[in-house]
């Protein structure tokens, strides 16, 4: 599973770790969470859940919130099917990021 | 949504004809009638309104092609856990698109964040999970408000 964002035009791709599975991100400007996209949070309870954090530029950053969830990482395991699909898309303003298995 | 070009050549099969039988009838060459199936030009509207009238459907039709309509495709259980449901929501600002496996739906469908996207609203989401388990694919939501707008398609993932 890994994120690719863009912002302003620049693209980081991001791989996530095999034992950490993403539950939700968004991204804060300044002081600001712009758009929180949270869907799987509050699911897969039976794991820690971090945010971790990778700026972009001086003031903007996209936070990932990860779980290790051990149901999650059983569900994942019938995601073989769909490798290299996008999962999630989600663009605001100057900001975009692709979720992909 | 399909090109003006891709709505001739469409109805013109679906009239069993050739392109140079729509060209004689138009009084054009069937290089014209070519043309336009490829987009590469496009009939005058004189043209379009005969066009149309030869293929037994209206302008409006012609220009815009008929909506696109859910089908039914028989699957197994396992077959119909693998198709996957894309979920595209728009508003002014944000644009956010999902794509979840059937199987995968069924098991966030009982997640309080996943039923917010319905309106919290356990119906809506039952109605979904009942059209995906009678094999329909294709766009089975279709919401357009003020505000944003929604579509759910189901459909089969090939990789």
């Amino acid at each position: 599973m890994r994120i690719e964002t863009t912002y302003q035009n620049q693209t980081q791709k991001i791989e996530l770790p095999n034992d950490r599975y993403l539950i939700g991100f968004f991204y804060q400007r300044g002081k600001q969470q712009n758009h929180i996209l949270n869907i799987l949070d509050g699911w897969f309870k039976d794991g820690a859940v971090e945010t971790r954090e990778f700026p972009l530029s001086d003031d903007v950053k996209l936070c990932v919130k990860l779980s290790s969830s051990p149901s999650y990482a059983e569900l994942c395991k019938d995601f073989k099917h769909y490798a290299g699909m996008n999962m999630i898309e989600f663009s605001e303003k100057d900001v975009a990021a692709k979720v992909v298995l | 949504m399909k090109t003006i070009g891709e709505n001739i050549a469409y109805f013109r099969k679906q009239k069993k004809m050739t392109q140079e039988e729509l060209a004689e009838q138009l009084n054009v060459t069937a290089q014209a009638v070519s043309k336009w199936e490829c987009d590469s030009s496009y009939p005058d509207i004189e043209t379009m309104q005969t066009l149309a009238k030869i293929l037994g459907i209206s302008v409006d039709t012609l220009l815009n092609g008929t909506p696109e309509l859910p089908q039914t495709q028989e699957g197994t259980p396992e077959t119909i856990d693998r198709r996957i449901l894309l979920i595209d929501v728009k508003d002014d600002e944000t644009t956010v698109k999902l794509r979840l496996p059937v199987s995968m739906f069924r098991q966030m469908s009982q997640n309080e964040h996943f039923k917010k996207m319905f309106g919290g609203d356990d119906n809506q989401i039952k109605i979904i999970t009942d059209m995906i388990d009678a094999g329909l694919t294709g766009p089975i939501v279709d919401v357009d408000t003020d505000d944003e707008k929604i579509m759910i398609r189901v459909e089969n993932y090939e990789n």
